[in-house]
């Protein structure tokens, strides 16, 4: 049996990795595809165990992404306190579905919040705009039963509760 | 709302700066697999491969150092000329080298990260350059790191003149990887292709007199009141692995007084206090 600070630790440690997953250097056409690996990992974490991930937690890691990003400071923050908020409303149902049917789910959820960070960096600055911008949400659901089962392993193997 | 007001006030710079110190490890991770392959290939570069690269180096430092002795005299002359038409005239400027952290923050953005911030006296607007010529400036400055807007970058725009006329102009990126378009060329400009862009010095960002870029494409579009032009930048962005910033200020900052800095050429060593 495995303490209850090595389980948060693989927990957090799951998050800097996403973090870390996020800046690394592709070049432009596959970082266009590659998926929004913190939000995933937080949305899991968050329908998981809504009790130790709030939305505070997703905030924070919202703003360290913020800033490894070079972002507005708060943009992302905004985005995963949002995505924490409506996964803890909705973790009893999303539990209950299918991965694939979660994996919709994600699609759509995060098609949502992938225009309002376009609007908020219209806002910001008018940066060109075009298809590239949607591919994050097809990939992101494409990656989410993978991320699940990863994620859940890590769960049950470091027994976070 | 809020968010955009941050960003244009120095409120929170202090919040910024805490949270890159926070954040600093997971660059460095990252950066890690590309300083092994780095070190790899300088390690196992062998004996022979070494000598010849040695022996290069060293004929072009010979080359470098013969057009250097012509430029103490041009200098000197260019500095006479200057005094008699009672203009002021500044040579010479203050580098600090810096390495790239290998990191994609943002596709949408052309910006790179470096591994000098402001505690080598970095400051926001400072112009970056390689050993070819001008590849952007400094937007974001954290005590750690900064980050670099490519002159690529759709946002960005620089004031060049064409050093064949000195025909001033704007060319701003376009979003494509070693490509600047020029929008404000009108039909008539003295211009043709493989002219070379330098920077011109307005706007006091960049210091005058860097290379840019090589006019690559010229398009007349009839019935539009500019040329359509096109020109590629003298730096090769993707390649570049160590950049030079520049102080083009009037008094150039002193360096912070730190033993392993490597500097480049610090000119002025009685200003470091």
């Amino acid at each position: 049996m495995r303490t209850k600070s090595s389980g948060t630790l693989a927990l957090y440690l799951s998050l800097l990795a996403a973090m870390g997953l996020s800046i690394a250097p592709w070049p432009n056409t596959i970082a266009y595809m590659m998926p929004n690996w913190v939000l995933l990992s937080l949305m899991y974490w968050c329908i998981a165990l809504p009790h130790k991930v709030s939305v505070g937690t997703c905030w924070s890691v919202g703003l360290l992404v913020d800033t490894l990003s070079d972002s507005l400071l708060g943009q992302n923050a905004l985005i995963y306190s949002i995505a924490a908020l409506f996964a803890h409303k909705l973790y009893l149902r999303m539990r209950n579905y299918r991965v694939w049917q979660q994996a919709i789910f994600i699609l759509f959820f995060l098609s949502f919040m992938q225009l309002l960070s376009l609007w908020i960096s219209q806002l910001a600055n008018a940066n060109g705009s075009g298809y590239a911008h949607w591919y994050q949400p097809i990939s992101s659901a494409v990656v989410w039963p993978i991320m699940f089962l990863l994620l859940r392993l890590v769960r049950r193997r470091f027994n976070v509760q | 709302m809020l968010l955009l007001l941050a960003n244009q006030t120095q409120q929170l710079k202090p919040l910024k700066d805490g949270l890159s110190f926070l954040v600093h490890p997971i660059l460095v991770s990252i950066n890690f697999p590309a300083k092994i392959q780095h070190w790899f290939s300088e390690n196992t570069t062998d004996r022979a491969e070494l000598l010849k690269q040695n022996k290069q180096l060293k004929s072009e430092a010979l080359l470098l150092k013969v057009k250097l002795q012509k430029f103490a005299a041009l200098e000197q002359e260019n500095t006479r000329l200057h005094s008699l038409l009672e203009s002021s005239f500044k040579l010479g400027e203050q580098f600090i080298a810096a390495s790239l952290i290998k990191v994609n923050q943002n596709p949408n953005t052309q910006h790179i990260v470096i591994d000098k911030g402001s505690r080598f006296n970095l400051y926001k607007g400072q112009a970056a350059l390689n050993s070819d010529g001008i590849i952007g400036q400094i937007i974001t400055v954290h005590p750690l790191t900064s980050s670099i807007m490519l002159i690529t970058d759709p946002n960005h725009a620089i004031p060049v003149e064409i050093n064949r006329t000195g025909l001033r102009t704007i060319a701003s990126g376009n979003g494509t990887q070693n490509t600047l378009s020029l929008p404000y060329l009108p039909h008539n400009a003295d211009i043709k292709l493989g002219d070379l862009l330098i920077t011109s010095g307005l706007g006091g960002v960049f210091p005058q007199g860097y290379p840019v870029a090589t006019l690559s494409k010229l398009q007349p579009m009839p019935g539009e009141a500019f040329i359509h032009a096109e020109a590629q930048t003298v730096a090769k962005t993707e390649s570049t692995r160590n950049i030079l910033l520049v102080w083009s200020k009037q008094h150039p900052v002193p360096l912070l007084p730190i033993k392993k800095a490597p500097v480049a050429t610090p000119p002025t060593p009685s200003n470091a206090d």
